[in-house]
């Protein structure tokens, strides 16, 4: 059914035994360099757009003079929700013209354009909101063409590894890029356009490098079924095994308090500085990059399944950390590894799970499908999470996603329990 | 060559090309930040006496002080240049006269809006010829605000009595993940600092000083983590000025309204401005999509809403009335505000007679007058003032200038 199948095969001949080879670091070898040009890619993107994210505050704030209160307030979810089905249909596309390398450049294009955009877009407020939404539906187009060509140049039996190789590499761009932006402006201060210009340049290096040396993978041999579109993905739905997957990543969506709320709790619980929270989130990013590779190996080898759910365990044992009523400083650490570990555990870890799922043919638009329904999940849980704390007490907003994530993991082992071990 | 080593080619072209134009880029963004483009436009030199009637306070300085910036002369002849004006007023301090006494003249403080290599630097004027500015070589604000003989700058650059933050320890890694590395200046009438920088927490948004001098209102903006969620939340803070400790967060007050209390975890103040008593200010506050007017009392940790649909309050001189800015649409876009007076004896509002969306915080010039700035386009920010009377129009006063304090030597 599956073209690489007999790399399977061969692959599952070799000893997997012992502990001291489970992460069998040579094998990295076996990564193919299309999975690290894409992950150059995302790095480069990366340190582009987080450069321009970090210092996108102090732009408006300084430089522009926007008043926070102005716009700061607006919610977010229609362009969520919006963006979110957008990528279904960038998915859907790029199976049907089997250019899921085009789909994919044409998002990281939209990204990069964003950046001069917003350089030539001054102070006049409209635009600048439409050149955000232009840079988010940007990433909302070439996520899942991107996964799709790295699950189509891995072999099966190491897609967790190609997936995690990739994450790290993205993580990577994350730090590095706010790191970019603040040395940059440390030296020459108030220089916001040279901040712009230089965040268009890396991610047009990074557009090169997916346009330039990445190849679109070899597609399904053999004739097409039919013609992929929406309604054909939907179809996919009807598939057992991708069904649990999406039922099980949506409602594991839901129990997922947003990072925001995460940082915003550690910081009120241990009373420290509210400068500490995108401390936080740079520690955290550190920590994911740092595991990332591990997590994927070990989720070859051991089952993906079991790491995915194993992260979800992790952030339960946050929410639990963060009841509890008296926290030491470092406990601010132990919750950023955690969290760290939990993304390093769950994200690439899922999507080489929904590859695994899914035939060549609908690929993209399977994978954008899950997208959808976890971005989707993530704005209900946000609006849930948020009207839960401002209505109630802190404590119950964290002990009802607690009991929620706990049934959420208990629904997904059941349902993905269905599944033969890979 | 095969297809590949072309592609490669052009990838190599494409890097080498973005490296040349970051690195060109760059080149011009440090030239121009050296030497300016645009001359400063101070106001118009306006016909005065040829005596500068320097104020008692401002007097005070030896001339000697390298507080003031004192760069040598330009060659371009054309531009009323800040230099001129510097040289001007230096020549004018008499040297001598070290008294300690507090400012009496009727001066105001600002932070330049001009030409790239003074933007942002504080500046102070005299309110009786507005043309002669001084400015400080080494101070540069985002926001200033004067009272009682000390004046507080919040900036980025965090100098104080020679001490700077180095790329070391916690202290750059906050730096580096949170992009703040804002501090609030306390500086004297001479622009020296007079006590240690105080840390803040975000980006700088409002500042107040009470009219001794002794306390500051400091509002910062605590910025989202990311692109995708641009939202921010503020911090008010009551400081004392001298031993920069923080006396209060605004948002642990216990908040009533109509005699009940009121509380959410979404509040957010802004905006503080003190009564003459000082353990009395006022502020903004902000829940589930609607301002309030809040009258705290410091000592009691207590705030009382007094009326809705206020933002940045500013208390007359007389303290009988406040000038505030009042949301006015919301269209998915900006906000536009309205300039509005709140007459505080029987709380009724009225709007004034600025027609334009000003974002500011405004100060009283006296008990008639406000001013506030407003971009006129992209960057550049000039003060406007305004009389307080609905039927009163702004007059530009003040080019390339933002953020006004105002010293009155009445009081």
């Amino acid at each position: 059914m599956y073209q690489l199948d007999w790399v399977t095969r061969i692959r599952s001949r070799q000893s997997r035994s012992e502990l001291a080879k489970t992460l069998d670091w040579p094998r990295l070898r076996y990564v193919s360099p299309t999975v690290w040009k894409l992950g150059l890619t995302s790095l480069l993107t990366d340190i582009s757009s987080e450069m321009v994210g970090s210092i996108l505050p102090v732009y408006f704030v300084l430089h522009l003079h926007f008043s926070p209160q102005g716009f700061g307030f607006l919610d977010g979810i229609s362009q969520g929700a919006t963006v979110a089905l957008l990528s279904l249909i960038s998915g859907v596309l790029a199976d049907r013209w089997r250019r899921q390398k085009e789909v994919a450049a044409a998002g990281y294009a939209l990204s990069a354009l964003s950046r001069i955009a917003l350089l030539a877009a001054g102070s006049v407020w409209t635009l600048v909101a439409g050149i955000l939404a232009l840079d988010r539906v940007g990433k909302g187009i070439r996520t899942a063409p991107r996964d799709a060509m790295i699950s189509l140049s891995s072999p099966r039996d190491e897609l967790a590894t190609a997936f995690s190789v990739h994450r790290a590499l993205d993580t990577c761009g994350a730090i590095l890029g706010p790191l970019t932006a603040f040395l940059l402006l440390r030296s020459l201060p108030e220089a916001f356009n040279l901040v712009l210009m230089a965040s268009f340049c890396i991610g047009l290096v990074g557009l090169g490098v997916i346009w330039l040396l990445v190849d679109q993978p070899s597609g399904p041999v053999g004739l097409r079924r039919s013609t992929p579109s929406v309604r054909l993905s939907l179809t996919l739905l009807a598939e057992q095994r991708f069904r649990a997957l999406v039922i099980a990543a949506g409602a594991l969506g839901i129990a997922t308090a947003s990072d925001g709320f995460i940082y915003l709790l550690l910081q009120s619980k241990t009373h420290s500085s509210v400068a500490s929270i995108p401390l936080y989130a740079f520690l955290t990013a550190i920590f994911y990059m740092l595991l990332s590779v591990p997590a994927g190996r070990l989720a070859d080898r051991w089952g993906r399944g079991k790491i995915f759910l194993s992260g979800y365990s992790l952030l339960a044992l946050i929410y639990i950390i963060l009841l509890l009523p008296q926290m030491g400083s470092m406990m601010q650490f132990a919750v950023v590894a955690l969290f760290g570990a939990y993304y390093a555990a769950t994200d690439g870890v899922l999507a080489a799970m929904t590859s695994a799922t899914l035939g060549a043919e609908l690929r993209t638009s399977g994978l954008a499908l899950l997208n959808t329904a976890t971005s989707l999940s993530r704005l209900v849980s946000s609006i849930l999470f948020g009207w839960l704390w401002t209505s109630g007490a802190m404590r119950t907003a964290v002990w009802t996603f607690l009991l929620g994530l706990s049934a959420a993991v208990i629904i997904s082992v059941l349902i993905l329990a269905e599944r033969k071990p890979e | 060559m095969s297809r590949g080593n072309h592609r490669l080619n052009l990838f190599l072209l494409l890097c080498v090309s973005c490296v040349l134009a970051i690195l060109l880029f760059g080149f011009v963004v440090v030239r121009r930040s050296r030497v300016p483009s645009v001359a400063f436009l101070g106001v118009k030199p306006k016909p005065t006496t040829p005596n500068l009637k320097i104020p008692t306070g401002y007097a005070e300085a030896p001339a000697s002080t390298d507080q003031f910036n004192s760069r040598p002369p330009s060659g371009e002849p054309t531009r009323f240049s800040a230099e001129k004006a510097i040289r001007a007023a230096a020549r004018d301090i008499p040297a001598a006269a070290a008294s300690k006494r507090k400012p009496r003249a009727n001066l105001l403080y600002f932070r330049t809006d001009a030409s790239a290599d003074i933007l942002g630097k504080l500046a102070v004027t005299s309110l009786d010829a507005l043309d002669k500015i001084s400015y400080s070589s080494e101070l540069s604000c985002a926001r200033v605000h004067f009272g009682g003989g000390t004046g507080v700058c919040l900036t980025r650059e965090p100098l104080a009595n020679g001490e700077r933050r180095g790329p070391d320890g916690l202290a750059f890694l906050f730096g580096l993940a949170s992009f703040t590395g804002y501090s609030a200046v306390v500086f004297d009438s001479q622009f020296r600092s007079v006590a240690r920088n105080i840390n803040l927490n975000g980006l700088p948004s409002r500042v107040r000083v009470s009219p001794s001098g002794r306390l500051a209102g400091v509002t910062v903006f605590l910025s989202g983590q990311s692109y995708a969620a641009l939202k921010f939340s503020t911090q008010t803070t009551i400081i004392d000025v001298g031993s920069g400790k923080v006396l209060a967060d605004v948002e642990t007050f216990s908040v009533t309204r109509n005699g009940q209390a009121f509380q959410s975890p979404d509040f957010n103040f802004w905006g503080v401005t003190f009564a003459h008593d000082e353990n009395i200010f006022y502020a903004t506050l902000w829940s589930t999509d609607k301002t309030y007017l809040v009258r705290c009392d410091l000592a009691k940790h207590a705030a009382e809403v007094i009326y809705e649909w206020v933002e940045c309050p500013s208390l007359s001189p007389d303290n009988t009335r406040i000038a505030f800015k009042k949301r006015t649409g919301f269209v998915g876009g900006p906000a536009v505000w309205r300039i509005s007076l709140l007459d505080l004896r029987t709380l009724t509002a009225t709007p004034l007679g600025e027609t334009r969306s000003v974002d500011d915080q405004v100060e009283w010039l006296d008990n008639d007058h406000i001013l506030y700035a407003l971009s006129e386009n992209d960057k550049r920010r000039n003060i406007w003032a305004l009389p307080v009377d609905p039927n009163g129009s702004p007059r530009l006063w003040l080019a390339g200038a933002s953020s006004p304090a105002v010293v009155s030597g009445t009081n």
